[in-house]
């Protein structure tokens, strides 16, 4: 068994799983609070990564890259959240749906206007692209900051969450919006402030994969779906779910990519196994998602109901 | 819910004939690419409208349609690619049959399947899952290197859909087996109509029928929407579809009334999944390529415009929401390569200023 | 003869005991009221005879047939049906479309795919009869959502009857029915005990008492009497927890 191989895919399924669980906390921040199903969550990915890629360039800095990224992705929630989204909370989730769907052809075309066409590279400072040895591990420096990074906010999220007095307030409006209101609290600045605070985890989530992948446009669009699987698996609403819902994910994903043909390859022939293993490996996560709606349909987490 | 006035049935007849004839105008006119607009035109019509049999009448928003268009077309691209280039002798072939036989039956076994775990969810978790579903052909897809994955696939010809040479043994002499079954033959256009020319029979069996002609191919989309149309039609007026459109209405309802809506709503997921695989099936042959970002969510999405810009309770609407996409697309399209901006200014103004939102047009519509 | 049976039926939501080890017996084609002050859990304890909410505990017996497990739907079919304190209608469909689905639901599975079924004489013609029967033919091509809180009702009950049921249970059917529609209703249903045996929540005591043949009082979800209707009136528990000193 060829340790080293599984802690490096270990680490891969760690920080795929961080970064869907940073894409899906603001979805389910959103739709357990708001009842709004947000799709634009996708284009606040992507922003992030464009506003971290022209900031970093511009003050040659990867640190104020990320502040402008995350101060830019806020104003820009801000906004949205006034003008659009604020009128789509009343609305059926279908409409909130294709609403969202048209500011992500906006975003995008926004972004090919502003941009063009071709992606954007982040150029990563010095010490983040080298590489850590730990024993006979070797593991890319920057992996090792999206992992800190990623649970340093999921530790982040929790506390707050839980722990202070704003938690208190989403988790109240998670189960009773009405009642907030009754009691004085100013709900639409509770809204646009859990807005603004998803579409920032998005805009990180997207700028940390952004010096891997470059960002480029639309990037946000495919993820976004798997965001959906993790929320429906790990139960709508709920931040816990979505954080072990999130990295199951990521592991699945990445050992099955990873070993799947290897597995095939004992009870099957090499060719077969080669064939199958990226097919059924690019579907297993949807393969988890069917069995667990079969056998549990409010997800792994389910919130409290209201 | 009344029935359609006159006026609105004249309207609809209007539209069709309009759609039918305006790229054999065209065509006179000298202007030839307005058969190939009409064409896509007219294939979307046929998705939308399957669409609309699910959203329209049972209430369903199926996000994911587009992954029975991929389906149905990669039920084309894959056994032409075989058949071109050889392997899988069980798969490949030529003929327009075998691609619609396997087209429908790989669409009604993925919506059987799917359905049957999504239709125990509603509201957003059923929107959410026919979206990942949908997602998962998608990866599928780009899974499958031998057929270009993300690149797509080159679709040589169009299906063939020459008749069954039942001709008499004389054929022998032609290297032709006398009854064959509907598949391995040649591309038509390079063969003379099979004939037997020493007995004084007529011949048995009709000139093929070569999809490669472009007016035929278009002739042929025309016919299939006007089927789709009409079955849709029969379906929505009848004891199944009034099923639908109660239990869309209110599902406590119908249940306490002794029905469970489920087995209906499958049926339906079932047949909008076939048709829009018949769709699919059409698009492969009319771009002579399938790739899987025919598949994507965004495709889905679209669709779903369409039929809600047409209007949700008329039969034609679909067919309505298509030509205005297809007609803004392409003209949209000539004046900025942007043309995704206005397009999504535009779908947001419909949702949020028509009136009471899609689903209070739904309700609205419906009472006309 | 009982003809639906609770036994020791319980519910309970968190801490909330909403029926309290209901045992119940409705016999033969009679009526039976079931009175109680609000909150007594009169609507919970119907939503599980009607398989709407599933019991914690205890069983359901219709013609000694257990039906406890059975679903909403099947329990429709094999002749209990129930109406709905807020009237339940298709708000798109037209008076005589509401119930000519009803209709339609009752008269065998509804795979049929070709005929256009709003052109169904059968249908249509048992849909005519019901609405006579309530009164609503005048407004057989209104929508339903036009019609006054009244008619709603009496077009909830006209779907409820072409279910066909042998037991048949209404939930405050007369609420906000205007005097004339009330007496009405009452002689409507006097007719149907011929036939069929009825569940009646109500609140107007008039009707109630017009009509009960067997009384039963629930107050916080248990069943404080049961039995013959006179003997439960002059029963003093009920009386101080629900009747009051007669007139």
């Amino acid at each position: 068994m060829d340790w080293v191989l599984v802690l490096t895919q270990a680490l891969n399924g760690l920080q795929l799983g961080i970064l869907l669980f940073l894409l899906s906390a603001g979805l389910t921040l959103t739709f357990g609070i708001m009842d709004l199903i947000n799709l634009a969550h996708a284009s606040f990915f992507m922003l992030g990564a464009f506003f971290c890629a022209s900031a970093t360039l511009y003050f040659d800095s990867f640190l104020i890259g990320i502040v402008c990224a995350v101060l830019g992705t806020a104003l820009l929630a801000f906004v949205v959240e006034k003008s659009v989204i604020s009128h789509l909370y009343v609305r059926d989730h279908l409409d909130q749906l294709l609403a969202t769907f048209g500011l992500i052809l906006i975003a995008d075309t926004g972004v090919h206007l502003i941009w063009g066409p071709a992606g954007l590279a982040i150029p990563l400072p010095e010490p983040l692209q080298g590489q850590v040895r730990v024993g006979e591990l070797v593991v890319p420096a920057y992996r090792l900051l999206i992992i800190g990074v990623g649970l340093f906010i999921a530790a982040s999220l929790y506390w707050l969450v839980n722990k202070t007095r704003a938690g208190m307030l989403i988790r109240a409006g998670a189960s009773n919006r009405q009642m907030l209101s009754t009691l004085g609290i100013n709900v639409q600045l509770l809204f646009t402030s859990v807005f603004i605070l998803g579409a920032v985890l998005a805009g990180l989530g997207g700028l940390l994969i952004a010096p891997i992948t470059e960002a480029s446009i639309g990037m946000g669009n495919d993820i976004i779906i798997t965001a959906f699987v993790v929320i429906i698996i790990g139960g709508i609403g709920s931040i816990k779910g979505a954080f072990v819902a999130a990295l199951l994910i990521g592991f699945i994903d990445t050992f099955g990519r990873a070993f799947l043909d290897s597995i095939f390859a004992l009870f099957m022939s090499v060719d077969a196994a080669e064939t199958a293993a990226p097919a059924v490996s690019a579907i297993l996560v949807y393969l988890l998602m069917a069995l667990v709606l079969v056998w549990r349909p409010q997800g792994l987490f389910p919130p409290k109901l209201r | 819910m009344k029935g359609i006035s006159t006026i609105h049935r004249m309207g609809g007849g209007l539209l069709l004939l309009v759609i039918l004839l305006t790229p054999f105008i065209m065509l006179w006119l000298g202007k030839p690419f307005w058969l190939d607009i009409f064409t896509r035109l007219v294939i979307l019509a046929i998705a939308a409208s399957s669409l609309s049999l699910l959203l329209s009448v049972a209430g369903l928003a199926s996000f994911g349609h587009a992954a029975y268009i991929g389906l149905g077309a990669y039920a084309v691209g894959i056994p032409v690619y075989y058949e071109t280039y050889g392997g899988a002798p069980w798969l490949a072939s030529y003929s327009g049959w075998w691609h619609l036989l396997l087209g429908v039956s790989v669409c009604a076994l993925f919506a059987l399947v799917t359905g049957a775990i999504s239709l125990r969810t509603k509201g957003v978790h059923f929107i959410m899952i026919t979206m990942a579903f949908s997602q998962m052909i998608l990866y599928l897809l780009v899974a499958l290197e031998e057929f270009g994955g993300d690149d797509g696939l080159s679709v040589d010809l169009r299906s063939d859909f020459s008749l069954p040479d039942l001709s008499l043994p004389g054929a022998e002499s032609f290297g032709l087996p006398s009854v064959n079954l509907p598949s391995l033959n040649l591309p038509p256009v390079n063969l003379p109509p099979v004939n037997l020319p020493t007995v004084s029979l007529p011949p048995v069996s009709l000139p093929p029928v070569s999809l490669e002609e472009p007016w035929v191919f278009y002739l042929l989309c025309f016919a299939l929407l006007l089927l789709v149309l009409f079955i849709v039609s029969k379906l929505k007026h009848s004891h199944f579809g009034r099923v639908l459109q109660a239990a869309r209405q209110n599902e406590q309802r119908v249940r306490a009334l002794g029905i469970n809506p489920y087995r209906y709503r499958l049926l339906a997921f079932v047949v909008a999944g076939v048709f829009a695989g018949l769709s699919g099936f059409l698009f492969a042959n009319y771009a002579y390529f399938v790739s899987p970002s025919m598949v994507e969510w965004t495709r889905s999405g679209e669709l779903m415009f369409m039929v809600i810009l047409g209007g949700v309770s008329s039969l034609l609407g679909p067919v309505v929401g298509a030509s205005v996409f297809v007609l803004l697309e392409h003209f949209l399209s000539r004046l900025t390569v942007f043309w995704h901006l206005p397009f999504g200014l535009l779908l947001l103004m419909v949702v949020l200023f028509g009136r009471g939102g899609i689903i209070g047009m739904l309700k609205r519509d419906s009472q006309q | 003869m009982s003809v639906l049976k609770t036994d020791k039926l319980t519910k309970c939501f968190g801490g909330v005991v909403a029926t309290d080890a209901v045992s119940l017996s409705l016999q033969d084609k009679r009526v039976h009221g079931l009175i109680g002050p609000n909150g007594a859990g009169k609507t919970t304890l119907i939503a599980q005879l009607a398989g709407q909410l599933k019991p914690d505990a205890g069983k359901i017996l219709l013609n000694s047939r257990n039906i406890t497990r059975l679903s909403e739907p099947a329990r429709v079919r094999a002749g209990l049906t129930r109406t709905f304190q807020i009237s339940s209608l298709f708000n798109d469909f037209s008076v005589q479309e509401n119930v000519a689905f009803a209709v339609q639901a009752n008269a065998g599975h509804s795979f049929r795919f070709w005929s256009n079924v709003s052109r169904n004489d059968d249908i249509n013609d048992r849909a005519h009869e019901l609405l006579e029967l309530l009164g609503l033919s005048n407004k057989a091509g209104a929508n339903a959502s036009a019609l006054s809180h009244g008619e709603q009702r009496q077009l909830e009950i006209a779907m409820a009857l072409a279910t066909k049921p042998s037991v048949l249970m209404l939930d405050e059917p007369m609420a906000g029915m205007g005097a004339e529609e009330s007496l009405r209703l009452i002689q409507l249903l006097q007719e149907l005990k011929h036939d069929t045996t009825l569940l009646l929540v109500e609140h107007d005591m008039d009707a109630v008492f017009a009509l009960a043949d067997d009384l039963s009082v629930l107050v916080n979800g248990a069943l404080i009497a049961s039995g013959n209707a006179t003997d439960v009136r002059q029963n003093p528990d009920v009386i101080a927890a629900y009747l009051g000193t007669p007139a």
